[in-house]
């Protein structure tokens, strides 16, 4: 019943990874149309958007996340209203409402940190508005989000070991199924903190050199 | 849907002081990780190799994993290495460590501010090294990293939870004590979601009247 | 600055409404009556969904191979051969087997579950399937004589479990030292941490064959309680069904059979009509 903890561990393990890295990339990508759209909002003349796009990210930025996925998942189904998403389903969409909070924050300071006459400059060129995000703001401002953005990613890959709670199988609730099937938590945990290094110390280095060859080639 | 609070009220005690453990903790681990970050930030902007080498690698290696695996090890492993560690001083720790790894590499974006222009100016007055650090540096660098600091509270607080793996009785433990009792899953997940985010909110709220005050220039 | 000291009220605000909405929909919803059954649709999708441990060693776990293997997801597998479906798990711990089954995610919760009286006012509870005994462990060169001397110990317990429970009702003077998962309580005991370690008497006598230097109480189970099947309230039909087959379960000896499959020591008695 009890087994020793062996090699063929590691299976259920990496499987936990591969589910992890799925999940983060979705929610990453919903995600960031969500930031891009809370920063474009932050940082408008339009008050309303304004005020909209400060109270999403100051909302959901205030709530632990393993909240978040639990209102989501369990709470939505029980107010009869004739919402059950599925397990999938719930699990990209909390995280996507939480990264788009957290990227939202990251390209509103991307796009302000871009300076006020090049705004100016583009509107005196006659460019259109979405000209001028095209060709001035956004080049400048993705130096400023780019970096942030990968440390959030980061962030998010670790943090997503909530989903266990709607049922998930991820990265860390494999160690902990391993453990329970080993009785050797130390083992289990340390092939699960390898991987997560292994993932995201190689992301930040792979960001690294992207962002330096992509810096070289707007300087 | 059929919300029932009254279960609950027996527990308030039990809540509170998981709450007070949550944020003792916070308080504890801010300080004493802003201190171990501020000196990791200046390993890492030595010009010492071995230094500059140790503090990139406790920074890398700390980041790149989660917490939970971080106390695991340091509550467990060391135990079965005869290194008895309580709940308490475990989570001190490890969230200080944890912590640490943070603020270094929000000091070192501070240090980086600093114009250079200060420094010159602090040895054209005569100062040595450390002065310079102390009375010109230091300040301005901290006033560009308090808002990255405000939010690495934040964070610290929220995250502080996860110690509820090594049976810290903070706000977390209390919860799904409280949980396993009444059965009142979305009750106490609401009631968490408001303790966690009213405290969050007094955090931010603090931490900019003591940026106005301590700031003034 | 993201947070503003306004934010507050913004929740407080949230949370009444969400209150409000609770209330209200309290009273102009009647359980449903008219809706169909989870039996019959089991029987027509040919799927039956069933919240289990991954992690409860012999009850329950997810093995190398990702299978789940244990005395629960046998009784699973058998449950959905009497209704000709095939089982989709749904990985349950502690914290989430009740929303599961209140948010509809789940048909059946087999999850080691104990139907106390708190619970039943959520959840419905089929008759039970089963019982725990509750066993501590304890290094033998630091032994305790009986239960009573877990007064002022450190006790260890996985968070929510029969032990946790049952410890926390009948010896509230112990000092109860709860872990995320079973694991981590035995390795509390391994490590020093704690005096004592409680779990069901199946997953004890397991370890003790690999960890000589603890030993148990022989002989002195502990007030053992009922695992019974939990559903969603309101669906009678479905309730019917479930205890139907257990009774089957029961005076046929199949379940007993699995008990001794997957814990190694004879089944408890049971006392069903």
């Amino acid at each position: 019943m009890i087994q020793d903890f062996s090699w063929i561990h590691i299976i259920p393990i990496l499987k936990g990874a591969w589910l992890t890295i799925q999940l983060c990339f979705f929610s990453l990508l919903f995600g960031g149309v969500i930031g891009v759209i809370l920063g474009l909002g932050a940082t408008s003349k339009n008050k309303l958007a304004n005020v909209l796009s400060g109270l999403y990210i100051r909302l959901v930025r205030g709530v632990p996340l393993l909240v978040i996925i639990f209102l989501v998942y369990f709470a939505l189904p029980m107010l009869d209203i004739g919402i059950n998403f599925s397990k999938g389903f719930s699990a990209v969409l909390a995280l996507s409402v939480y990264a788009g909070a957290y990227m939202g924050e990251i390209v509103r300071g991307g796009i302000q940190s871009v300076p006020k006459g090049q705004f100016e400059a583009a509107d005196a060129l006659g460019m259109s508005y979405f000209q001028k995000f095209r060709h001035v703001i956004v080049p400048q401002a993705l130096q400023y989000i780019i970096p942030p953005g990968i440390g959030f990613f980061i962030a998010l890959i670790k943090d997503s070991s909530l989903v266990s709670i709607i049922g998930y199988i991820d990265l860390t609730k494999a160690g902990k199924v391993v453990s329970n099937l080993t009785f050797n938590p130390i083992a289990s945990f340390l092939v699960v903190a390898a991987v997560y290094f292994v993932i995201c110390f190689g992301l930040s280095k792979a960001a690294y050199y992207f962002e330096r060859r992509f810096l070289q080639t707007n300087a | 849907m059929n919300l029932v609070f009254h279960d609950i009220i027996p527990y308030i005690p039990q809540l509170l002081s998981g709450l007070a453990v949550s944020l003792y903790v916070t308080v504890i681990c801010m300080l004493a990780g802003t201190v171990l970050g501020l000196f990791v930030a200046l390993c890492k902007s030595s010009k010492n190799v071995i230094l500059r080498f140790l503090g990139n690698a406790y920074i890398e290696l700390i980041r790149n994993t989660p917490l939970l695996v971080q106390l695991y090890i340091l509550f467990f492993g060391l135990g079965q290495l005869g290194i008895d560690i309580s709940p308490l001083w475990s989570a001190l720790i490890g969230i200080t460590i944890n912590n640490g790894a943070y603020t270094a590499e929000i000091f070192r974006a501070g240090l980086s501010s600093v114009p250079k222009g200060l420094h010159e100016a602090g040895s054209a007055l005569g100062m040595n090294k450390a002065q310079i650090f102390r009375h010109v540096i230091l300040a301005p660098a901290f006033r560009t990293a308090f808002p990255a600091l405000t939010n690495q509270l934040i964070l610290l607080f929220l995250f502080s939870s996860v110690a509820s793996i090594i049976s810290l009785e903070e706000l977390t433990y209390q919860i799904m004590n409280v949980e396993t009792q009444t059965s009142r899953t979305l009750e106490i997940t609401l009631i968490a979601a408001v303790l966690y985010y009213g405290c969050s909110s007094i955090f931010v709220y603090l931490s900019n009247a003591m940026a106005k005050k301590v700031f003034k220039w | 600055m993201f947070l503003k000291n306004k934010s507050a009220i913004v929740v407080l605000v949230m949370s009444m409404i969400l209150l409000i909405s609770g209330c209200s929909s309290d009273a102009s919803t009647t359980p449903a009556q008219n809706a169909e059954s989870h039996l019959d649709k089991i029987i027509k999708s040919k799927k039956i969904r069933v919240a289990t441990y991954a992690d409860s060693p012999g009850w329950s776990v997810l093995n190398a191979n990702g299978e789940y293997e244990g005395y629960d997801p046998d009784i699973a597998r058998l449950l959905a051969e009497s209704l000709g479906a095939e089982v989709e798990f749904v990985t349950t711990d502690g914290v989430n087997r009740i929303p599961l089954l209140e948010s509809d995610k789940v048909d059946v919760a087999i999850a080691v579950f104990t139907p106390t009286n708190e619970r039943a006012k959520s959840i419905d509870f089929t008759i039970p399937y089963s019982a725990a005994g509750l066993v501590p462990m304890y290094p033998k060169n630091k032994p305790i004589k009986s239960w009573d001397d877990l007064k002022g110990k450190k006790v260890s317990v996985s968070k929510g479990s029969t032990g946790d429970i049952a410890l926390s009702k009948y010896y509230p003077e112990a000092q109860i030292v709860r872990f995320d998962a079973t694991s981590d309580a035995f390795m509390a005991l391994k490590t020093g941490k704690v005096d004592v370690f409680v779990e069901e008497d199946g997953i004890i006598l397991d370890l003790l064959k690999k960890n000589p230097e603890f030993e148990s109480l022989p002989g002195q189970p502990f007030k053992s309680s009922y695992i019974a099947m939990g559903v969603k309230k309101g669906d009678q039909e479905w309730l019917n069904y479930l205890n139907q087959f257990i009774r089957n379960l029961n005076y046929s000896g199949e379940g007993a059979e699995l008990y001794k499959k997957w814990f190694g020591v004879d089944a408890p008695k049971l006392l069903t009509y």
